[in-house]
């Protein structure tokens, strides 16, 4: 080995092979003359003014930062930034419904891109500590990862165009044409039977003796979707402190007209108004299953706040394979597919209801959850 | 025989040209009475070195002229004066000096003891006998300046010696940390003409095109004030968090450095000798070096010559070959190895005493 090796001859191969790269272009042509120009900036500073020189921000590099500041206020994502305005009847309302429709798809895509401008935001800040740290010698390095970033959001960029954002958009403009041929849902153009029908309050019909013998000892009562007001008008009957909420206009009007504690109030908003542990039992015809997936379980943790102890939920609904379960989505786009129990009985027993059990009947189920 | 007492400017542990003026006393003590004086002696060598302001009461006393032998390496007017001042016969040893320029940034007075010690050396020509330098580099300027038949002996210095020391606990801890890689390492004074600044933009090259987990560590005396701190900045300001700079380290400390790393490297642009290189082959580290002054010679064959003109892409490239090449890396601690044998056999010391007492016995 000793004998054979040669020094001078490897030194001059060495040599030889960084000639080869920077002929190929693998070594930046200023790299050396920026280095030197980089540390004898360093040293006339300190030789001038006897500190440490200060980084030098390129103007560019002063207004990436501004955009990078504007980028960070952009991805807050402010809801006043979110156009409700619409040009067909209905407005608000219309978007109102197509937000419970698209909320969860929409969330989902909006927490990717979130995630995914955060990953961007500090990527570019990487950059720009890299950028005001740049002199010649490290314009290849920048230079190769913006690269490699820029093709990463030309990826995107298509994806947006061409994928699952694309396909949410289109779905918008349907919905959007939907709405514009919607016929209002209106309770009292209905037979009061069929409206009452279509608000799953049949199994209260067919069961109301059983039902109330289920709950007029766990008073005060909340009938949380009590439409006409029978189920209320036969607890109250019986001496049962008892209360309702009903969504639709009409039939609150028409509750009210019998001297019947109904309010107009959504399911929600109704329980929401309650004291904490303050209700004794809740019965619900087409609620849980019928709110959307971002909210049920928002709706159950509520229930179990409002519930006092051993308190019970009664919760009755159409099967999701009813022909009942679809029938208002005929006229109403925003119509919520009705959920299966078993969902249903799952999205209770994580909100701290205990005892949860499902009787199922033709088309429709009662799911009794104590609380 | 003459006592034949030697004349320091500063005398501080670690120091080459001390360690040599410790070694030559030592050879010299066999043809008469040696010391050493220094003008500025460090508290650690007080039980070895003599204050040079007592240089004139000692002399006194002895009632005997004796040859003094003056390391030049810096300047020192007063130093000079007293002796010029002496009838006495004079030896110059050259260890060469470092170009004042540089040095003008950071420290003035450096600078101007610099640029005084080659004025000195014209001053004190037609006094010197006998003039020695270590390197034929060294002996070309002194010729430049008018010294007639200047005598090249070799640096008196014991390359093994650092290698005898054991391992400082606490340094082999922080390596076992903080270098988790190849480990290049210079060692030398934090001087501008070390060119410290090339070393950092070859490892900058390095980590960036070849090694990315390379690590260097540059050891040496901060010298200047002022000067490490420019080179933390640019190791900052290229985001080098791999490179370290190590000061004020002590025998063991150093030679668990040598232990630890992988190669040598140095790009100084102004070598009279350059100990380090010596010293990183008896460690069987490979060397490479830049191809300036007395650096040729020193490595005689058993390291890379980085070519004068090279730039921080070559020198990267040499890096590179230390560390990765293992033909390379064999062939240089082979070489080394021969190159340390050749240079203690021919004991340095012994030889340069000879010369000198031989001299003046004649």
């Amino acid at each position: 080995m000793d004998d054979n090796f040669d020094p001078e001859a490897v030194a001059r191969q060495l040599q030889n092979k960084v000639e080869e790269r920077r002929a190929q272009g693998e070594l930046p042509a200023d790299l050396e003359e920026s280095l030197s120009r980089h540390f004898r900036r360093i040293v006339e500073h300190k030789r001038r003014f006897g500190v440490p020189a200060p980084l030098r921000l390129d103007p560019a590099v002063s207004r990436l930062q501004e955009l990078l500041a504007r980028f960070d206020r952009a991805i807050q994502f402010d809801p006043s930034g979110v156009n409700v305005e619409s040009n067909v009847p209905g407005g608000k309302v219309f978007h109102r419904a197509v937000t419970k429709v698209v909320k969860r798809p929409v969330g989902g895509v909006f927490d990717q891109v979130a995630n995914a401008l955060s990953i961007v935001l500090e990527m570019l800040e990487m950059l720009t500590r890299a950028v005001d740290q740049m002199d010649g010698h490290l314009r290849k390095q920048v230079d190769s990862r913006l690269s490699l970033a820029l093709d990463r959001l030309s990826d995107f960029d298509k994806d947006v165009s061409n994928g699952d954002l694309h396909l949410l958009r289109r779905r918008l403009e349907a919905l959007e044409a939907a709405e514009a041929r919607r016929v209002p849902f209106d309770a009292l153009d209905l037979p009061l039977e069929l409206a009452e029908r279509l608000r799953a309050n049949e199994p209260w019909g067919a069961h109301s003796t059983q039902i109330v013998e289920m709950i007029r000892r766990s008073a005060p009562v909340l009938d949380l979707r009590a439409g006409s007001g029978e189920l209320v008008r036969v607890l109250i009957e019986d001496g049962v402190d008892a209360a309702g909420a009903e969504g639709d206009g009409s039939l609150a009007s028409l509750a009210q007209s019998s001297h019947l504690p109904i309010d107009h109030a959504t399911p929600l908003d109704a329980i929401f108004s309650r004291a904490d542990a303050s209700l004794g039992a809740v019965v619900g015809r087409g609620t849980l299953d019928r709110v959307t997936h971002a909210d049920v379980h928002y709706f159950a943790r509520v229930l179990s706040m409002k519930m006092r102890g051993g308190g019970i939920g009664l919760f009755a609904g159409f099967l999701p394979e009813a022909l009942e379960s679809w029938a208002p989505a005929v006229a109403d786009p925003a119509f919520e597919r009705p959920k299966s129990p078993e969902v249903v009985a799952e999205i209770l027993l994580n909100a701290d209801f205990s005892e949860v059990s499902v009787r199922l009947e033709r088309g429709w189920y009662l799911l009794t959850a104590i609380r | 025989m003459k006592a034949l007492h030697q004349i320091l400017v500063g005398a501080s542990p670690g120091d080459a040209i001390t360690s040599s003026a410790l070694l030559l006393r030592a050879a010299l003590r066999g043809y008469g009475e040696s010391e050493v004086f220094a003008w500025f002696v460090h508290p650690d060598l007080e039980h070895e070195i003599l204050p040079a302001q007592l240089f004139e009461a000692w002399i006194e006393a002895r009632r005997e002229e004796p040859v003094v032998i003056l390391h030049a390496s810096i300047g020192a007017p007063e130093l000079i004066e007293s002796i010029l001042a002496r009838p006495g016969s004079i030896v110059l040893v050259y260890h060469n000096m470092s170009p004042p320029d540089d040095v003008e940034h950071f420290d003035r007075q450096r600078a101007e003891n610099l640029r005084e010690g080659r004025r000195e050396l014209e001053r004190i020509c037609s006094r010197v006998q006998l003039v020695v330098a270590d390197s034929t580099f060294n002996a070309k300027e002194l010729e430049e300046l008018g010294y007639p038949d200047v005598r090249v002996m070799p640096l008196p210095f014991d390359p093994t010696a650092l290698s005898r020391a054991t391992s400082d606990p606490e340094m082999t801890n922080r390596l076992e940390t903080e270098i988790a890689g190849p480990l290049l390492l210079f060692v030398g004074q934090l001087m501008p003409h070390k060119r410290i600044d090339w070393l950092i933009q070859a490892f900058h090259c390095l980590v960036t095109f070849s090694i990315p987990n390379a690590h260097l560590l540059i050891v040496g005396e901060d010298r200047l004030p002022g000067f490490r701190d420019v080179l933390q900045q640019y190791l900052d300001e290229l985001n080098l968090g791999n490179a370290r700079i190590i000061t004020g380290v002590t025998d063991a400390e150093l030679a668990t450095i040598y232990r630890k790393a992988d190669a040598f490297i140095t790009l100084s642009e102004h070598e009279g000798f350059c100990v380090p290189v010596l010293e990183a082959m008896t460690f069987g580290l490979p060397v490479t070096a830049r191809a300036v002054g007395a650096v040729p010679e020193t490595m005689a064959g058993a390291g890379l010559l980085l070519p004068q003109r090279a730039g921080p892409c070559e020198a990267a490239e040499f890096m590179r070959a230390m560390l990765d090449d293992d033909e390379v890396r064999e062939g240089l601690k082979v070489k080394g190895a021969r190159r340390i044998r050749s240079f203690i056999e021919r004991d340095h010391p012994a030889r340069m005493a000879g010369e000198i007492a031989e001299y003046f016995q004649a």
